[in-house]
């Protein structure tokens, strides 16, 4: 197996994790700025656009972890959204009196989810059909698209892909001083 | 200000919606693959058609399984 340049991996590793803090950002850093903003705007509007249908509880943490592992692929708007979350379940147990999270005994946790969830959908930000599955689809396809994107910018971080391909007929030569 | 608060009611008939959310899909795997930017516009078109038509096909094999099978 080849030896790989030190500096590639550190390279690609900060393009991973840039690609994952703000989607786009590896590829901007990998000096693919024109993919970097198409992604950014993308997924972006996609994450946004979900969360907009959902409201504030399209990231839900304590029912919805499998949706939350998918949303977690766009990083800093996940994080921001998780935390506003967070914020707004607090303020409603604080209004209510209870725990901000569900007691572990059965009964007492099913008592938090019943008090919890009337008074969701009294303030009207329950998630119901079908506007949870459309939220959570928007917003998980984002995480789970920026996730590919995250391979892509750690990968041509890897190989020390910097820049645009060149084009066809300076590939070509490239290619055919490499042969010959 | 209650966007990103309250749900957007979206009324039962929110199967539009893949319409975008197939052309979003389409655009960011084509963005990471195609060799040149020029070559995206028509890449994502061919694909989201290529997506559009799939899903349309798999409902209409499924409707038929449904009522004609099932």
């Amino acid at each position: 197996m080849p030896k790989r340049d030190k500096s590639h991996y550190k390279a690609a590793l900060l393009a991973g994790a840039l690609a994952w803090f703000i989607p786009g950002a590896g590829h901007v850093y990998l000096r693919r700025s024109a993919r970097g903003v198409i992604l950014c705007i993308i997924i972006h509007a996609l994450f946004w656009t979900g969360l907009a249908f959902g409201g504030v509880f399209t990231v839900e943490p304590l029912k919805q972890r499998w949706w939350l592992a998918a949303q977690a692929g766009t990083g800093a708007s996940c994080l921001a959204a998780w935390y506003r979350q967070e914020l707004t379940r607090r303020s409603i147990a604080e209004d209510l009196g209870i725990r901000p999270t569900p007691p572990r005994g059965r009964a007492d946790a099913q008592a938090w989810w019943d008090a919890y969830t009337r008074e969701l959908a009294e303030r009207k930000i329950a998630l119901v059909y079908p506007t949870g599955g459309v939220a959570r689809a928007y917003s998980g396809i984002a995480g789970m698209l920026n996730f590919m994107c995250i391979f892509d910018a750690f990968m041509l971080g890897l190989i020390g892909r910097f820049g645009e391909p060149p084009p066809e007929p300076a590939a070509a030569k490239v290619r055919e001083r490499r042969a010959g | 200000m209650s966007l990103f608060l309250e749900p957007v009611p979206m009324g039962e008939n929110a199967l539009w919606l893949v319409v975008p959310l197939c052309a979003a899909v389409g655009a960011a795997y084509k963005t990471i693959r195609v060799h040149h930017l020029r070559q995206l516009p028509m890449q994502i078109l061919g694909l989201w058609a290529y997506m559009l038509v799939g899903l349309v096909a798999l409902g209409v094999a499924l409707y038929l399984l449904q009522h004609y099978v099932a």
